[in-house]
């Protein structure tokens, strides 16, 4: 019987100083550091493609009928959204008939001041260059059909299947 | 606990990092795609009909024209046309020397009347009716048949007897060009008949 006792009591006492212990936990969690504000950066990029000097968007187009000597206009507007700056890399991805990738040139200026000769096959990166926040890049390319183009290449299709943007944080 | 179960926590967790990582690496990314950009070139496509006769033997005022001279037109682009008649006399070894190229020897060639002749060739032309100007025609993919001409017969007068029993041919050199940018000055001949 008195065993039991000492037992209880102890129990007893345990749970007391358990329960105090935690509820004392509890007000000291309370008790919070000042603020820390941790903003972190942002990267966008708003692409947009037109023909020659038109504000009318373009996703996909096709040209049919294409002669030697045609010259078709391009501007590829690279505006950063972010915050932060980053490499801006752009790479086209031509698909054309083996015997016309030599019969055409595409030729690009970033920004009216670098100019750009760009081969007409497989993917080509035609940028690598840092793009800051909130800036923008036109890239503006034309494609011409070399007037030495023979009829045996007629109906042949050359074909910029895409143009990949990238913009990757520094 | 386990080698399996070990093996399970193993691989979770590589997995979990791998996701993890992709997550933040496309945190720090961005792409964009555009185009894409199709061309698809043009086409001229002429097919001359017509025949010249085939005699052994042809005299001047015989008409040689077996079938009537016609182009069909398959382009899908506009074009513009021309054409050239030249007389050739064998010169032996194969090979042939013209002798009309303007056909001044001619008595009669009913010709097609809009194609007009500028040195040596025959443009198809035609006349703007309210300043009488002319000008050479422009062809539209969808003008199928265009007609050249149905006689043509040598002017016995002027070939008089200086070819007898000579061995000539006749040649039809037909070009056509897309409108644009090309002009006759820069054209490379090519014969097909």
């Amino acid at each position: 019987m008195k065993k039991q006792l000492i037992l209880l009591i102890s129990s007893i006492t345990l749970i007391v100083l358990s329960l105090t212990t935690v509820v004392f936990a509890w007000f000291t969690i309370v008790d919070k550091t000042q603020e820390i504000f941790i903003y972190s950066g942002t990267l966008g990029i708003n692409a947009q493609l037109f023909k020659g000097d038109s504000t009318d968007e373009i996703e996909t187009i096709s040209f049919d009928n294409v002669l030697p000597g045609d010259l078709y206009y391009f501007r590829l507007v690279l505006e950063s959204t972010g915050t932060i700056n980053g490499n801006l890399r752009v790479t086209f991805n031509f698909e054309s008939h083996e015997s016309l990738s030599e019969l055409v040139e595409v030729k690009g200026i970033i920004n009216n001041t670098t100019n750009i000769d760009i081969p007409t096959s497989g993917i080509r990166e035609v940028i690598n260059t840092k793009l800051n926040a909130m800036s923008t890049l036109t890239f503006t390319f034309n494609v011409k059909f070399n007037e030495s183009i023979e009829n045996m290449v007629e109906l042949r299709e050359f074909n910029i299947k895409s143009i990949n943007i990238d913009l990757v944080q520094i | 606990m386990t080698i399996k179960k070990r093996s399970i926590i193993l691989i979770s967790s590589i997995l979990l990092l791998i996701v993890s990582i992709s997550f933040v690496y496309a945190a720090f990314s961005i792409n964009e795609t555009k185009g894409d950009i199709k061309f698809k070139l043009g086409k001229i496509d002429y097919t001359l009909n017509g025949s010249f006769i085939n005699d052994s033997l042809i005299v001047p005022g015989q008409n040689l024209v077996n079938e009537e001279f016609k182009l069909v037109n398959n382009s899908n682009i506009d074009t513009q046309i021309r054409f050239k008649i030249s007389l050739q006399l064998f010169n032996g070894d194969n090979t042939y020397i013209d002798l009309l190229s303007s056909l001044e020897y001619l008595e009669s060639f009913n010709l097609n009347q809009r194609f007009k002749l500028i040195d040596g060739y025959y443009y198809y032309y035609n006349n703007d009716l309210e300043t009488n100007e002319e000008y050479e025609v422009v062809i539209k993919s969808n003008e199928p048949n265009i007609i050249l001409f149905n006689e043509l017969i040598l002017d016995g007068r002027l070939v008089k007897n200086d070819y007898s029993n000579n061995k000539v041919k006749l040649v039809v050199n037909f070009e056509a060009k897309q409108m644009g940018s090309m002009k006759w000055e820069d054209f490379k001949e090519v014969v097909i008949g």
